[in-house]
């Protein structure tokens, strides 16, 4: 006998949400999550000592310990091998876990409850409805109760804007694209942000209140630090910045009957085969990642959540059939990186001010979609991040790289000496633009298992990822667009960084629906078990950013479990 | 264990070469300022960037992992250093360095600190072409390209990150494990590009350009 209804691997962007809509459902649910708990009292020191056990109550949340955690300090938060928000275990006196990379780039995911949405920038646009309508299994109408039940719950807003926004719509006024105020993307143009950060509270500008008693009330206080971690709002599900630690979590909570367990990882799914059930899953394997113990759990049914990486490593340690998909079909939306330069007194007439400060506001809180090509969003962050984000290039040294006569930027490729120190000398007059292409499934690229390397929990992934030829045209495309509006905006100088291929920070499609999973998420040849994270995705969604997608699928996929396993009559 | 804190390197060889490495990508230079006349910024080597280099470069791979590369006494670092060395050796060889050799600025390092500033950021760039013999680097490096040519791009990217971030202010602490550094002063490299440090918010609020109705949620 199974002590809960549903075992679900890993507590980010997809976990959280089934978790709090099974709970809802009146299913007992234990969420296992591989990484630390930030900003609940049973861990009060999480990166040092093993803390608790679970948690399952919301008294158990402390938004005194969360502030104290997430300290806003760019190196202590991001920093991929030693920072809070890294792949790694809690103990940060250890290294991260390994991942073998068969390409130039950034494998960027967090453990920890929460998962990569504690440093997500919290976009949350819905597919382009081409991307969806006769490609995928499911059509765009049958997801949009989903999306709106997200968008209620988290919720979605577009952002408030401030001066680096101003700046991007500018430009892309000029650049001749029109305001597009929708959610249903049908052709090119600009719009705030859709995103998932609560609106700045009413006080926002009344100098009566200090900063620090804003950031103590509800709403965001424009204080730009959504990818170092959001610490501002009055409580932990009142953060601003609504990553699933903060949202979907306390809700998951509250229902009474969740139950969450960092430290956990899931080393292996236990199947078993009989006639009546066919092949299905019955448990886990979990190794605590303090102790190293084993431990095995079981579930009447297992959802894995643990991110498109994770997902099909672990089915291809545990041994599961077969199938041509598994891994395969990796999406990462071929990022790359374009920024522009201003001076002073271009900026006065548009801005009204001397500087653009991209450490305020939301840190990606403007953007222009473009369905068949993909999107640019303007960024904007703390210096630590925005000087390292100029060095990862394809073409290697700006010297190596003199911009023709028609191109549109002036610099292409990364920067280094005097002309790096100026770059950022100008930080505070920067606005960056970051590209996200349309990218096209190939079944070559995708995760594999290391044939020899194995860490604590098993064969190590190998993440392998080239563009196709369309995604490169179409990147193209995006570049000189991001160059233009840019330009149109005023830039002085423009920087093209030519990111290589493999930026991942939208990983998605690496267990299919359709060809993994079937249309309700649950796998093709292991009943009982379903997937909720981004590795289901068809494909890379028209370039827009995935997780409010997985969020409206794994609500969609909760009601499909429900309704086949516990209650026929729903 | 892994990441112990405390344990950065002493070997000279090593520091020179991360020193070397680091002055070529931030070096220090002068800043017209309107009305004072110019101020001298400093470079990543002031900063002691290259101890950040080198410390992460040294706890960047799990215990398990290193085991099975044969590499568990071995020094990602001093790696890193030999395959910058042989990058060195090859633009040398081929007769392209754009200047002298200068043994004295780093008399502990390798060919690599000897190369003058432009010189070194050349030889990445042999690297990262990967015309260089693959079959005699050291563990990892050999015979693998794909890391080879990765890790040209994070030697960049490191030093960036860390020249520009709270790390140079950890101070005293700074090679502590994590949990165990404390700012000690408003980091240089914030005040270089004026940047106001961790915020609590801003009033730089201009109004919304369009706004979302919301459907009820429940169905
Ligand atoms: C800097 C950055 C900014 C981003 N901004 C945006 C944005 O603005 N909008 C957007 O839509 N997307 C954004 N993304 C991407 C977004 O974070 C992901 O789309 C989203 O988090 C994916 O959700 P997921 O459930 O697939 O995976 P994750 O959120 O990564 O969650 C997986 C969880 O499973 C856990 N886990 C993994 N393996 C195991 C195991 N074996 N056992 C137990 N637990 C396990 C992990 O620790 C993790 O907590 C951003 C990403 C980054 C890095
Ligand atoms: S700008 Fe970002 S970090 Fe600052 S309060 Fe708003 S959501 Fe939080």
């Amino acid at each position: 006998m199974s002590n809960q209804d549903v075992i679900v691997i890993g507590a980010g962007g997809g976990g959280a949400v089934i978790a709090k809509e099974l709970g809802e459902l009146g299913l007992t649910v234990l969420v296992l999550e591989a990484g630390p708990w930030y900003g609940n009292k049973k861990w009060p020191n999480p990166n040092l000592q093993p803390g608790g056990v679970s948690s399952s109550t919301k008294d158990d949340l402390d938004v005194t310990l969360y502030k104290q955690l997430l300290n806003k300090f760019e190196m202590n938060m991001n920093d991929l091998v030693s920072g809070r928000f890294r792949w790694g275990p809690a103990d940060r006196n250890r290294s991260q876990w390994f991942r073998h990379a068969n390409q130039k780039g950034v494998i960027w995911q967090c453990s920890g409850v929460g998962g990569t949405t504690q440093t997500y920038t919290a976009n949350c646009p819905r597919a382009f409805p081409a991307a969806i309508d006769k490609v995928w299994p499911l059509s765009y109408r049958e997801l949009v109760p989903y999306y709106e039940k997200v968008e209620a719950t988290l919720p979605v807003n577009f952002a408030a804007t401030t001066a680096k926004e101003e700046l991007f719509y500018y430009g892309a006024k000029k650049a001749g694209w029109n305001l597009i105020p929708t959610l249903d993307v049908k052709g090119p143009g600009y719009r705030p942000q859709p995103n998932a950060i609560l609106p700045p509270n009413e006080n926002i500008t009344n100098l009566n209140i200090t900063d620090e008693q804003l950031s103590w009330m509800e709403g965001c206080t424009l204080a730009g630090h959504c990818i170092n971690g959001c610490p501002h709002g009055p409580s932990i599900d009142k953060i601003a910045k609504r990553s699933t630690n903060v949202s979907y979590v306390p809700l998951a909570l509250n229902t009474g009957n969740v139950c969450i367990r960092p430290n956990a990882f899931v080393i292996e799914i236990i199947t078993e085969n009989n006639p009546s059930k066919g092949l299905h899953a019955i448990g886990v394997n979990i190794r605590d990642t303090w102790t190293g113990e084993q431990e095995e759990l079981r579930a009447e049914i297992i959802v894995m959540a643990a991110g498109s990486i994770e997902s099909p490593r672990l089915w291809l340690n545990s041994g599961l059939p077969d199938n041509p998909w598994v891994g395969k079909g990796l999406v990462n939306h071929y990022m790359d990186w374009v920024s522009g330069i201003f001076d002073e007194k271009d900026l006065i007439p548009i801005l009204g001010t001397s500087d653009i400060n991209p450490y305020v506001g939301n840190t990606c809180a403007a953007r222009f979609d473009y369905p068949g090509l993909g999107t640019l969003q303007s960024v904007g962050m703390s210096p630590g991040l925005t000087a390292s984000f100029y060095e990862l290039s394809q073409s290697g040294y700006s010297f190596l790289n003199k911009p023709e006569i028609n191109d549109p930027w002036d610099i292409k490729g990364r920067l280094y000496g005097y002309e790096l120190k100026e770059s950022m000398d100008s930080y505070r007059k920067t606005l960056n633009i970051l590209v996200s292409t349309d990218d096209e499934v190939d079944q070559r690229n995708g995760i594999t298992l290391d044939p020899l390397l194995r860490d604590e929990n098993g064969f190590v992934p190998v993440v392998s990822y080239q563009p196709t030829k369309q995604s490169r045209r179409k990147r193209g495309q995006l570049v000189n667009l991001a160059a233009d509006l840019l330009r149109k905006a005023g830039a002085r100088k423009v920087i093209w960084t030519n990111w290589p291929a493999g930026m991942m920070i939208h990983i998605e499609s690496t267990m299919r629906i359709g060809f993994v999973v079937d249309q309700d998420c649950e796998s093709f040849q292991v009943k009982r078990l379903y997937i909720a994270d981004n590795s289901v995705h068809f494909n890379s969604l028209g370039g827009v950013n995935p997780t409010l997608t997985t969020q409206a699928l794994a609500t969609r996929t909760a009601e499909k479990l429900f309704k086949k396993y516990f209650n026929r009559m729903l | 264990m892994e990441a112990s804190g405390r344990s950065v390197t002493l070997n000279p060889y090593i520091i020179s070469t991360f020193r070397s490495l680091v002055e070529a990508i931030i070096p220090p230079h002068l800043k017209q300022k309107d009305y004072i006349g110019t101020v001298h910024v400093a470079g990543a080597q002031e900063l002691h960037v290259y101890e950040y280099v080198i410390w992460i470069l040294d706890h960047s791979i799990a215990f398990p992992v290193k085991e099975q590369f044969n590499f568990v006494n071995g020094s990602m670092s001093k790696s890193t250093a030999e395959l910058l060395d042989a990058g060195a050796a090859r633009l040398i060889q081929k007769g392209q360095i754009f200047y002298p050799l200068n043994g004295t600025a780093y008399p502990s390092g390798g060919l690599f600190s000897a190369l003058s500033p432009i010189d070194r950021l050349r030889a990445i760039t042999i690297i990262e072409r990967l015309d260089i013999n693959l079959e005699y680097l050291s563990i990892p490096y050999k015979n693998n390209p794909v890391l080879v040519r990765n890790m040209m791009d994070v030697l960049n990217e490191l030093p960036m990150f860390c020249h520009y971030s709270e790390w140079p202010a950890y101070g005293k602490t700074r090679l502590l494990s994590p949990e165990y550094r404390r700012v000690e002063y408003f980091p240089p490299g914030w005040f270089q590009v004026q940047y106001p440090g961790p915020s609590f918010g801003y009033r730089d609020f201009r109004g919304f350009l369009a706004i979302i109705q919301h459907r009820k949620v429940d169905q």
